[in-house]
Formats: C-alpha cells, sequence, structure tokens
C-alpha cells in the first residue's frame, strides 16, 4: 500500500538509518582496532563467552569501543519507537485503508485458545517495543517502516534478494502446496507467491498482529493465502498434505529444542517425497572469529536470545536425524546465510 | 574588599548518569536533526516555489539532490557528535 509519511516522522527513521550506520563503522573500526592490539581471528578464545570477554577487556580504556557501544543500544531500543512514531502522524489518516485490506481472498484462521509458549511471550525480539503484537497495526509498523525503511538500510547488500537466492535452491519447482513456517509479514511468502506461481501459500506464525500485515500483503496482490496463528513446532494441519514447508530466518528466533520439533513436524506434514527449504542466519562454523562475535555482538544487545545457541547448530544433522534423505546444506553469498533442504522418502508417513 | 561566599565543589552527576547523559545527548541531536530536515525541506521549497505552507513541507518528497543534501548535513551532525564521544584523551 501506498503511504507517506510526515517531515518529521521521516527524519527520525532518517537519522536511526544514519546512527546505526555509523555504528556499524565504528564497529569495523574497533575490529582494526583490535587487530593493531593483537587480537584476531587467529588467536580469539574459541568460547564465545570467553572471547567477548577478552576483547572487552582490550577494549576497556578504548573511548571508540565506549562510543560505539552507546550508539548500539540506542539504535537498539530506539529504531523500533522512531518507526512507531513516524507512523502515529500519519496513524489516523492510514488506518481505515490498512485495516480494510484485512478483506480479499487470503484468509487468517487465529484460535481464541491460542497460548504463545514463553520463549516467545517472554521475548521481545529484535528489542521491539511491546514485542510482535505491541500494537494492533504492528504488522504494518514493522513489515513497511521498520523493514523497509530501516532494516533493508542498515544491512549490506539487498536483504530481499536473499530470500530470492534461498527459493532458488529449493530441489523442485513443480510445488503444489507450499506451508511457510514464521510467515510474519510476509516478505518471504510474497517471493515464494512470484517463484511458485502454481502453487497454495499457506503460512504459520505466533503472532497476529504480524500476520494480519501478510493477509493484507496477499489481498494486495489477489493471492489466496492461507494463514494460521499457530507454532512451527505444533503445526495445525493433516499428515502428508504439503510438497514442501520452507521457512526463513526463523530458527534463530527458538530454542534449540524447539528446531528439532519443526523437523519432526515437518515430516509429519510433508507428502512422502515433499521437500524441507529452510534457512537462517549464518552458522558459527563459516565464519571466523572475529566475524562470529561480530554476529554474536549483535545478536546479544540485539534481542536475539536464541541466536548463538541455534547458529552453532548443524541443522543438516537436524534434518536427517529426522529421517530426512538427500540433506544437503547450502551457504548462500556474501550473506552467508545457511540453508538446509532434504526430502521426506518415498516411503516415509 | 568584600569576600563573596561560595558553596564547594559539587559534583552534579553520578557516574550511573552517564549512559543517561550519552542517550540524551543523542535525543538531542536526534531533535536537531529532525529540524535541520524541515530547514532543509523549506530552504528546497522556497527556492521552488517561493513561498510554503504546513502542508508543503509534510507532503514534501526529497528528490534526488535534496536527498543528497540531507545525507550530507545528517552524516555531519552524527560524526560531530560521535567523534567527540570517541576521541581518545590525547587526540
Amino acid at each position: 500500500m501506498e503511504f507517506q509519511l510526515r517531515q518529521r516522522g521521516r527524519a527520525l527513521i532518517d537519522f536511526e538509518v544514519a546512527a546505526r550506520q555509523r555504528a556499524n563503522q565504528l564497529h569495523r573500526e574497533i575490529e582494526q582496532d583490535l587487530a593493531a592490539r593483537g587480537l584476531g581471528a587467529a588467536n580469539l578464545p574459541d568460547d564465545m563467552d570467553e572471547r567477548h570477554a577478552a576483547i572487552e577487556a582490550a577494549l576497556a580504556e578504548s573511548n571508540l569501543y565506549g562510543a560505539r557501544v552507546l550508539l548500539g543500544e540506542w539504535c537498539a531500543k530506539q529504531h523500533g519507537l522512531a518507526c512507531h512514531e513516524a507512523f502515529n502522524e500519519v496513524r489516523e489518516e492510514y488506518a481505515p485503508r490498512i485495516e480494510a485490506l484485512n478483506a480479499g481472498p487470503t484468509t487468517l484462521t487465529a484460535p481464541e485458545d491460542f497460548e504463545p509458549p514463553a520463549y516467545y511471550s517472554r521475548v521481545w525480539f529484535h528489542r521491539t517495543h511491546g514485542g510482535w503484537d505491541g500494537d494492533p497495526l504492528m504488522g504494518f509498523i514493522h513489515g513497511e517502516l521498520v523493514h523497509k525503511k530501516y532494516v533493508a538500510k542498515v544491512f549490506p547488500g539487498d536483504v530481499y534478494a536473499v530470500r530470492k537466492q534461498v527459493t532458488d535452491l529449493a530441489p523442485r519447482r513443480d510445488y503444489r502446496k507450499i506451508l511457510e513456517i514464521g510467515a510474519s509479514s510476509g516478505h518471504y511468502t510474497k517471493v515464494l507467491a512470484e517463484e511458485f506461481p502454481q502453487a497454495e501459500i499457506w503460512g504459520i506464525d505466533p503472532s497476529k498482529a504480524m500476520l494480519q500485515q501478510c493477509q493484507r500483503l496477499g489481498n494486495e496482490l489477489g493471492a489466496s493465502w492461507k494463514l494460521f496463528v499457530g507454532l512451527g513446532e505444533k503445526l495445525p494441519f493433516e499428515d502428508n498434505s504439503f510438497d514442501l514447508v520452507t521457512s526463513y530466518a526463523v530458527h534463530h528466533e527458538i530454542p534449540t529444542r524447539t528446531v528439532d520439533q519443526f523437523f519432526k513436524e515437518a515430516m509429519r506434514v510433508l507428502k512422502p517425497g515433499g521437500d524441507i527449504l529452510m534457512a537462517d542466519v549464518a552458522r558459527t562454523r563459516d565464519l571466523d572469529k572475529m566475524q562470529a562475535w561480530s554476529f554474536d555482538y549483535a545478536a546479544k544487545w540485539g534481542g536475539e536470545p536464541y541466536w548463538r545457541a541455534t547458529a552453532a547448530m548443524d541443522f543438516t544433522e537436524g534434518a536427517a536425524e529426522n529421517g530426512f534423505v538427500d540433506v544437503q546444506g547450502h551457504v548462500a553469498q556474501p550473506s552467508k546465510y545457511f540453508c538446509v533442504t532434504g526430502r521426506k522418502p518415498e516411503g516415509g508417513r | 574588599m568584600k569576600m563573596i561566599s561560595t558553596p564547594p565543589h559539587r559534583q552534579m552527576l553520578r557516574a550511573d548518569q552517564v549512559d543517561n547523559l550519552g542517550e540524551a545527548l543523542l535525543a538531542l541531536t536526534r531533535e536537531v536533526w529532525t529540524l535541520t530536515d524541515r530547514l532543509t525541506v523549506i530552504e528546497a521549497l522556497l527556492e521552488a516555489k517561493g513561498a510554503v505552507t504546513r502542508a508543503d513541507i509534510e507532503r514534501f518528497q526529497p528528490d534526488a539532490e535534496v536527498q543528497a543534501l540531507l545525507a550530507e548535513r545528517r552524516e555531519r551532525l552524527i560524526r560531530a557528535v560521535v567523534d567527540n564521544l570517541a576521541r581518545s584523551p590525547e587526540a
């Protein structure tokens, strides 16, 4: 939906983007500073906590590091609030049009008795004030403002192109029925619909507010997506009912024990011969120690409590242990996003 | 000569307020930015139209030239604040 922010709201978000870009520059300068002090990928501790401690000790007297910490904290706390404030300036003008888009061929089923698990309800992911359901229109605010006007500008490369890269890894192109776990506000859902135009698209996510934005996006596109409030580890779908189960950047938002449940449930709902295509953030093993520290630093202070543990996992093992065959791991470049593909055996049940 | 009695030096901020001070400084910087942006928009509108209304300012969408000017001013403001925070005492 086309919309236009007021001057102050636009300027607030522009400031947050510039502040985060400056924080990113300071971080690179800190890596150079550490190298000058003799600390680098070759000699940092293996243990991540010890690595953080060694780097913090080396930078204890660094004003550069102090400025980076301040700017990082500011951005983590403020980027969502700034987008919220920008939206509030135009809320009255656009809310009726946004809500009108809830009506259309894309459906959203939200069980009244749905209780999100503590790992989800007790975390404000990305330090989003109030969490994903903190505002009835959080889906619009996050999907259209935070993501398109902030995230897309502060991360290197084209964040949307990575989604397309992932779909290119799908073992087949002829899927008839696709399930996306963690559909959220629909950025990946849209790519799935574009890449597999013949397929029926189903999506599930714990956040109703985010899925409502996915629904609006589907309706704008004239698509008939079927969206459900629920969990990837407890899919409310029948056995043997999908050709592809896929997800994008979801595993690092769940505890490791739940990752295993994702694979189990994917196996159950896939038809024999169906595929998984699950992509997530870079695995620690695919990064050098300094890169891994930088990623972990951003996650630790950026509202990503499960990142470290899931980034250390080997999803190919999880897929194979749960019965998938032809399991393969792929590392996308330059993002280093990790993607696992695998197939439910023809004789699988 | 008349002596003026002054109290002893008093420490005003506690150590645990330093972080608040840093965030207050960034909040102020952001407000300065929104006003600088507004001023830049007004300048661009005046140059183009000779007069502006509040509605013009709110509706204004910066073209590439104004975007570049805004980016330059924003970068300069953030650098002025952050570089002073980041510099070492001997610099």
